[in-house]
């Protein structure tokens, strides 16, 4: 029981993580909590359909239950939900954050944002659930007590890759290296030579394709409906927090014990208070280390 | 005099738009020149080398590096323009290596003239190469000097600004940031700093400044202020005992 409720978990929490390094990244760099980005997972999620649509699931490849056209689907999702995200800055919060605007102002905004780009996905597709495959999976035993999809186990492999590059990235890259500078200080970044705009439109587009990604895995796991984002909201931000914002690697090890606080509750207590446990969960670490897991005191 | 690098005419600025700091100060710095500009706290002498750095809004004044209008300029155009700028606090990534801080300092370069840097930074301060892997704050006050310093010489400014550069800095660290200082104006950077530790940063200085209350009070050759009993009485004297 445990064991499946751990492997639950950390399937939840590596596609929670995805979205929490956005949602840090952007706390860390543009000093504003963006409650608009679990809106971003719901419309790569929907953007992969659009690309579904044409292009089909693919016949199943192996024991997965798409092929390769849902990986690309999911690709042309994270690209288009960068440039959305993007252009949600240009049109929204760009324009507060060089009127200086106060961070209330900023969060105010994103509730906004938020609100709009949820009914625009309403409007388009409407309110029932939607597939990417109607294919069904069989669930294999990998060890006593522990079933699981193939395609669990490919969401989860495609989330490890992804963080690995994204750490590479920000390790090595010169880009990486500005974002890094930039999330510790804006004005010292700033009189190294690096652009703060530039910094803030590639923190934009990665953190809304890794949105996107999270949003497909989560339509993958088993639908898609206009609330997939809103719903995780509360969890981004606590494993964001949970993690220590600005850190990688915070997010990462933030996302997996939300999500498994989540699911292992779930032997205990009734699903209805699941949500809360993350918070519980933030608050004892908070407790302990006010900065998170892994930022370093200020 | 040698032809003037940096002239700063007028300049206004301050953090609130309306209320400004600095009130119409100027300066100016040539070629292998170093400047001090010293004051009571509260003077806006930090104020205007942020103000000349591009981190604040300037409501009037003129600024030119090298000839070329800077006042209007963003803080990466005017590391472009060719000054270097080394904040009092805050002046080292803490969270990045002793190399990435470096990198980042020459974000502007090539990849080729990077390494290029890197390697001559390293040779310049030696402290640094021994350190390159650790995290920047596990450096020493003079030492986290030394790597701003360095980190703002990447990019080969032709003027370096420097807020502070002693502030809280150990006697023997002290001495050897103003050796430095002078063997870069040797070398052709002009420096211009701000300083509450400031007979001894006169003395190493071609000319100086007094600012007070955002104006220009006195100015003159390093070895005229120290010897200005105005300057000694008002100035030296009591900025000596606080730093």
């Amino acid at each position: 029981m445990i064991a499946q409720a751990l492997f639950d978990g950390i399937l939840t929490g590596a596609i929670i993580a995805l979205g929490a390094i956005g949602v840090s990244f952007t706390l860390q760099i543009m000093r504003f909590a963006n409650f608009a980005h679990s809106e971003l997972l719901t419309w790569g999620a929907y953007l992969a359909l659009v690309f579904v649509a044409f292009a089909g699931p693919g016949t199943p490849t192996g024991p997965l239950s798409f092929g390769w056209q849902l990986v690309a689907a999911a690709g042309f999702a994270a690209v288009l939900t960068g440039l959305l995200a993007w252009a949600v800055d240009a049109v929204v919060f760009r324009r507060l954050r060089k009127g200086g605007a106060h961070p209330l102002t900023m969060v105010f905004a994103a509730f906004g944002a938020a609100l709009v780009l949820r009914h625009v996905v309403v409007l388009i597709w409407g309110h029932e659930s939607r597939y990417y495959t109607r294919e069904l999976q069989m669930a294999y035993e990998i060890v006593p007590g522990v079933r699981v999809l193939p395609d669990q186990i490919f969401i989860l492999a495609l989330a490890v890759l992804v963080v690995i590059a994204l750490h590479l990235f920000l390790t090595y890259s010169r880009t990486g290296m500005a974002m890094r500078a930039m999330a510790e200080s804006p004005p010292l970044a700033q009189i190294c030579g690096i652009e703060v705009d530039a910094v803030i439109r590639t923190t934009w587009i990665l953190g809304g394709a890794l949105a996107a990604l999270a949003g497909v895995f989560t339509g993958l796991t088993p639908q898609l409906h206009p609330e997939i984002g809103f719903n995780l909201l509360l969890a981004l931000f606590a494993a964001a927090i949970l993690g220590g914002t600005g850190s990688l690697p915070g997010a990462v090890v933030g996302g997996l014990l939300v999500g498994i606080a989540e699911n292992v509750s779930l032997l205990w207590i009734s699903p209805g208070y699941k949500q809360a446990m993350p918070f519980l969960l933030l608050l004892a670490v908070l407790l302990v280390r006010p900065q998170g897991i892994f930022a370093e005191k200020k | 005099m040698s032809e003037t690098l940096l002239a700063a005419e007028g300049v206004v600025a301050g953090y609130v738009r309306g209320l400004p700091i600095v009130h119409g100060a100027s300066v100016s710095v040539a070629r292998r020149e170093i400047v001090t500009v010293i004051g009571p706290n509260g003077a806006g002498k930090s104020t205007l080398l942020k103000a000349i750095a591009g981190l604040l809004h300037i409501e009037s004044g003129r600024i030119s590096l090298s000839g070329r209008e800077i006042g209007a300029l963003a803080p990466h155009q005017i590391v472009r323009a060719g000054a270097g700028y080394v904040p009092q606090t805050g002046n080292v990534f803490t969270t990045l290596s002793i190399q990435e801080n470096l990198k980042v300092g020459g974000h502007l370069l090539t990849a080729g003239d990077r390494s290029a840097r890197l390697e001559r930074a390293y040779i310049q301060f030696p402290v640094l190469a021994e350190k390159r892997r650790d995290r920047a704050r596990t450096l020493s006050g003079g030492q986290r000097q030394m790597l701003a310093i360095a980190r703002a010489l990447m990019t080969d400014p032709v003027l370096l600004m420097l807020d502070e550069p002693t502030a809280g800095l150990a006697p023997k660290a002290v001495d050897e940031v103003f050796r430095q200082l002078r063997t870069l104006a040797e070398g052709g950077v002009a420096v211009l700093m701000v300083e509450q530790n400031a007979a001894a940063a006169l003395r190493i200085s071609d000319r100086g400044y007094v600012l007070a209350e955002g104006r220009n009070r006195f100015e003159g050759r390093a070895d005229e202020l120290l010897g200005d009993p105005r300057v000694n009485e008002a100035f030296l004297g009591k900025t000596r005992k606080t730093a």
